[in-house]
């Protein structure tokens, strides 16, 4: 384990460094620019702070499905939480602020999994869904499994989380220590590999799209009302 | 064209990310009209940006830069072109997209892909660059008939005005009560308007870009620019 591990980790990170680097040089290929010329009376600045929130507050999801919305909405809120409060294996010396988010991030560790399962439930129960996303179930799964882990660590098999930070630690240095003796350990964090091998990248294409629906949108406004 | 060449080409970075925003959740299912008659998922919207970034996989991925773009199926390309063509390109499932995908700029683009791959227009549709080159508009009808028949003879059209009508050629050979309607009206309020002569007044080349046959497109547009 103490050479699986961090091999898996790398050999993660460089197929999700490949997968990323591949699509913004895909980006840089293409010859067609769209016409992005200004419409008079545009405010880029106020078109990106309404994204920023369509963006915070999943504002699209919600006018097209509510049942989903909310549970996407507490999905994504409770896996920040959670993410934020793992910072603290990996930061030495944690700072303040990290250490004020434990309580939210216990409760958002809590709240992930039946997030997940409502997702599921509302994608499932949904007659008019005649389309079926392999990948999304998958990734549904792999989540749903990182989480129940990780919530069975925090409440009935606890390992050694100082062992733990000393090897996660040692793997952002390339000089890994030796990982707790944990199946459960080994499971999530294999699954966490896992799912940044297979992670989505609309995650980080999808701001965008969003960002230029909203320019559209107060740009036709604009041309059609002057307002 | 190889059917081993990319798709990337006809599509620009904005369209290429929106590709990749797509989470294919697919609420744009709910609205879609054509799902609500054919029922048929394998022409959904996800399903389409689904195979597509197959094809530019094929042609740009690991495996193609390690041994060279393998040739996509014939019989893929050819459902890829129905699937495309299907759609009514109404726009409502980027309406409803949780991410904002601009599908009625999209879907055009791939018609024009298939065009130049030489799997599409479909039917009728390729005689449409012929037809808009000899008569002006997609119709086939002769240009002089363009506003006789409807054109209201106590309205008058002026020389020059602030405002100008461009009737097109669907209102003018197929919708005209709409088009007598707008004459009916600017004459009533007494607002002067100018109208191009009818042999003038061409096609503004929507037909041609809705089909993806946008190689006289440009020159279209031109002649219609420089006539105005």
């Amino acid at each position: 384990m103490r050479i699986l591990l961090p091999s898996f980790a790398y050999g993660a990170y460089a197929v999700f460094i490949y997968r990323i680097s591949w699509r913004i040089l895909i980006l840089l290929r293409p010859s067609i620019q769209c016409d992005r010329n200004g419409i008079s009376g545009f405010q880029p600045t106020l078109s990106l702070a309404k994204s920023m929130v369509d963006i915070l507050i999943l504002s699209r999801l919600f006018r097209a499905n509510r049942r989903l919305w909310i549970g996407e909405w507490i999905f994504h809120l409770s896996f920040f939480m959670v993410i934020l409060r793992h910072l603290r294996y990996v930061l030495n010396p944690v700072p303040e602020w990290i250490s004020s988010l434990q309580p939210a991030g216990i409760f958002g560790g809590y709240v992930l999994p039946f997030s997940l399962l409502y997702i599921l439930t509302v994608k499932i129960a949904n007659e008019k869904e005649k389309y079926i996303s392999i990948l999304n179930f998958f990734l549904l799964g792999i989540l749903l499994l990182i989480s129940i882990t990780g919530l069975l660590m925090r409440t009935i098999m606890r390992p050694d989380i100082v062992q733990i930070k000393h090897f996660a630690i040692g793997l952002f240095g390339f000089a890994p220590g030796l990982p707790p003796e944990s199946w459960l350990f080994y499971l999530h964090f294999i699954m966490v590999f896992f799912l940044l091998v297979c992670l989505p990248t609309h995650i980080f294409a999808a701001p965008f799209s969003v960002l230029y629906a909203r320019e559209r949108k107060d740009g036709l406004k604009l041309l059609m009302h002057g307002k | 064209m190889e059917n081993r060449d990319s798709f990337i080409n006809c599509l620009s970075p904005q369209q290429l990310l929106e590709l990749d925003a797509c989470t294919q959740c697919g609420e744009c299912l709910d609205i879609c009209p054509v799902q609500e008659v054919t029922g048929k998922p394998a022409i959904s919207p996800p399903e389409k940006i689904r195979i597509l970034k197959e094809f530019i996989r094929g042609a740009e991925g690991l495996k193609a830069r390690l041994f060279g773009p393998g040739a996509i199926d014939r019989k893929l390309l050819e459902e890829f072109t129905k699937a495309v063509y299907e759609c009514t390109v109404c726009g409502a499932c980027g309406q409803q997209c949780t991410v904002g995908i601009f599908t009625q700029r999209l879907w055009p683009m791939l018609r024009k892909e298939m065009v130049k791959r030489g799997f599409g227009p479909l039917g009728v549709q390729a005689n449409l660059p012929k037809v808009i080159e000899r008569t002006g508009n997609p119709y086939d009808k002769p240009p002089g008939e363009r506003f006789s028949p409807w054109f209201p003879e106590n309205v008058r059209v002026v020389e020059r005005a602030d405002i100008g009508y461009y009737a097109g050629c669907t209102s003018a050979y197929e919708a005209q009560p709409m088009v007598r309607g707008d004459a009916i009206v600017l004459g009533a309020i007494g607002e002067a308007f100018m109208m191009l002569p009818p042999e003038e007044e061409i096609c503004c080349g929507f037909p041609l870009f809705i089909t993806g046959q946008h190689d006289i497109l440009g020159d279209l547009i031109k002649e219609a620019c420089e006539c105005l």
